[in-house]
């Protein structure tokens, strides 16, 4: 059932439009440079005239592995640690490192279509803890809010 | 750059129940009987370690002799900061006689980071992305993807590392494994498989640097550091612990030290003899080839497949084993490959010796969040 709102660790890092996740990050007013997460300065040219910009959502696989053992704290290890892949999704501005899911971990493909997620990870965990993570686009849907 | 490597010493790399610090002076005391000086005569001294202990602390066992002692601490790449503040001690004119300690101790299994000490909020941990070994897996990926190479490459790096391990008696990994075996062991972070990692392990590495008129005095074979040079990375590359990256590229940081280091020595990489590369992973080794320039992005088969980088080859390249072989401490990694260069160009690696005297070296560490210190060391 998609919400209107995300948990407060993910404040700041993701905005709910219409009930779909948006990643939010800077843009410079100087040379246009995109970065994720929001920061309060360019990487690129150094000015402090950064605005916060909504990234697309929808975007392709740059490159990927597979996690296939359990990364130590502050990992939030769920009971049964299952490989999980991840890889950064070029959004057309900037690349955004997320976990994939939505197909075997090792069928990834460079250039494989894939679109925005938040929601709970680990469906044992009770306090329904959020993360994001991008899904194989198969339909051309929006992403979610889970 | 006019300082000279007049002494080396090493606490074999693996496991041990030895204190860190311990594993520390060691390294120190066979620097310093290499050299035929006393710590009494050092007048300027630097180390670096993340697990293993401020190296300032070594003076309660070494003698307290009021020398200035310096911390330092660049990640994977502590080393190269450990003897380019050494070499600049010397070249500055501060001093005479340098000491340089790398030393760690290391916990099993990959490094747990804290994202904050990179600036990354801790929901980048939770998610399962503080994980160093995952960039490895995700950058060479990419990289073999970019230039068509055969994955099977990495497993060809492995063995060779594994082979000159295998005759480095210091190295903690001395059993070497076929192409076959490390292709099709478990895979840890796709493409690379478990006998392509190095892992964290412990033990110290230790040289005393003199100034010219210094070393003439001390030995007659000391060992030129012609060029010592850092670089942290700009804009537009591919590094460790980012949650995103540019879509514009650049060349990394290894590519800028190392274009540095050659152009300060006035040599190029073909006159290289003998070089020791950052391979946190065989993929590290792969892409390191190339960044140095020891060959162009996308040549590295010709290079691995015709024996080139073996001990007797054209352009040997880990000749010690490497990190795959020797495990990495970080504070002591990069300190090891100048050591291995050193030995190499006065003909005492025993077992390992390049042959035809090598006169021309070349080291490059790599260090998270995207920084690298070549060396350029010649007879």
């Amino acid at each position: 059932m998609p919400t209107d709102s995300v948990q407060s660790h993910l404040s700041g890092l993701i905005d709910v439009v219409d009930g779909q996740p948006r990643l939010l990050g800077s843009r410079c007013g100087s040379c246009g440079t995109e970065t994720f997460p929001v920061q309060s300065s360019c990487p690129r040219c150094s000015s402090e005239d950064v605005e916060p910009v909504e990234l697309a959502t929808r975007g392709t696989v740059w490159t990927w592995t597979v996690q296939r053992f359990a990364p130590k704290p502050p990992f939030r290890a769920p009971k049964v640690f299952e490989p999980f892949a991840l890889g950064y999704v070029d959004l057309g501005t900037v690349r955004v490192e997320a976990r994939l899911a939505g197909k075997p971990v090792e069928q990834w493909k460079i250039g494989d279509p894939v679109r925005l997620v938040v929601g709970a990870l680990d469906e044992d965990d009770e306090s329904g803890w959020q993360a994001f993570w991008f899904e194989a686009d198969t339909d051309g849907q929006e992403g979610q809010v889970r | 750059m006019d300082v000279a490597i007049v002494g080396v010493g090493l606490h074999p790399f693996g496991r041990f129940p030895t204190p860190a610090q311990d594993m520390a002076t060691t390294a120190i005391r066979a620097a310093l009987t290499d050299t035929g000086v006393q710590w009494s005569d050092i007048d300027f001294a630097v180390g670096g370690s993340r697990d293993g202990g401020h190296a300032d602390a070594l003076v309660q066992d070494l003698g307290l002799t009021g020398t200035p002692f310096m911390n330092v601490y660049n990640g994977c790449a502590t080393g190269g900061s450990a003897l380019l503040s050494g070499a600049n001690a010397i070249a500055s004119g501060m001093a005479d006689l340098v000491l340089v300690i790398g030393f760690d101790k290391h916990e099993r299994g990959a490094f747990a980071t804290n994202p904050a000490e990179y600036g990354i909020g801790e929901w980048f941990g939770e998610m399962g992305m503080m994980v160093t070994t995952q960039f490895f897996g995700m950058k060479i990926q990419r990289y073999l993807d970019q230039y068509d190479l055969d994955p099977r490459l990495l497993a060809e790096l492995s063995a060779k590392a594994l082979r000159n391990g295998a005759r480095n008696p210091n190295a903690w990994r001395r059993h070497a494994l076929s192409v076959d075996e490390i292709a099709d062991a478990e895979m840890v972070n796709d493409p690379l498989t478990k006998y392509m990692f190095c892992s964290p392990s412990e033990g110290a590495a230790s040289l005393v640097l003199a100034s010219p008129a210094k070393a003439r005095e001390l030995r007659d074979d000391p060992v030129w550091l012609r060029a010592v040079e850092f670089r942290t990375r700009k804009y537009g590359t591919f590094e460790v612990f980012s949650p995103s990256l540019a879509v514009e590229g650049s060349p990394s940081a290894t590519e800028f030290a190392a274009k540095a280091a050659f152009e300060s020595a006035g040599v190029g990489p073909d006159d290289i003899d003998v070089a020791q590369v950052q391979d946190t992973e065989a993929g590290a080794e792969l892409m390191h080839l190339a960044e140095t320039g020891l060959c162009e992005h996308g040549q590295q088969s010709d290079l691995i497949m015709s024996g080139a980088l073996e001990i007797d080859g054209r352009l040997p390249v880990n000749t010690d084993g490497g990190c795959i072989a020797n495990g990495e401490p970080i504070g002591a990694s990069g300190l090891r490959q100048v050591i291995e260069c050193t030995l190499q160009l006065q003909g005492r690696a025993d077992g390992r010796q390049v042959p035809d005297n090598p006169r021309t070296a070349f080291t490059q560490v790599y260090g998270a969040p995207g920084l690298s210190t070549c060396t350029v060391l010649t007879r």
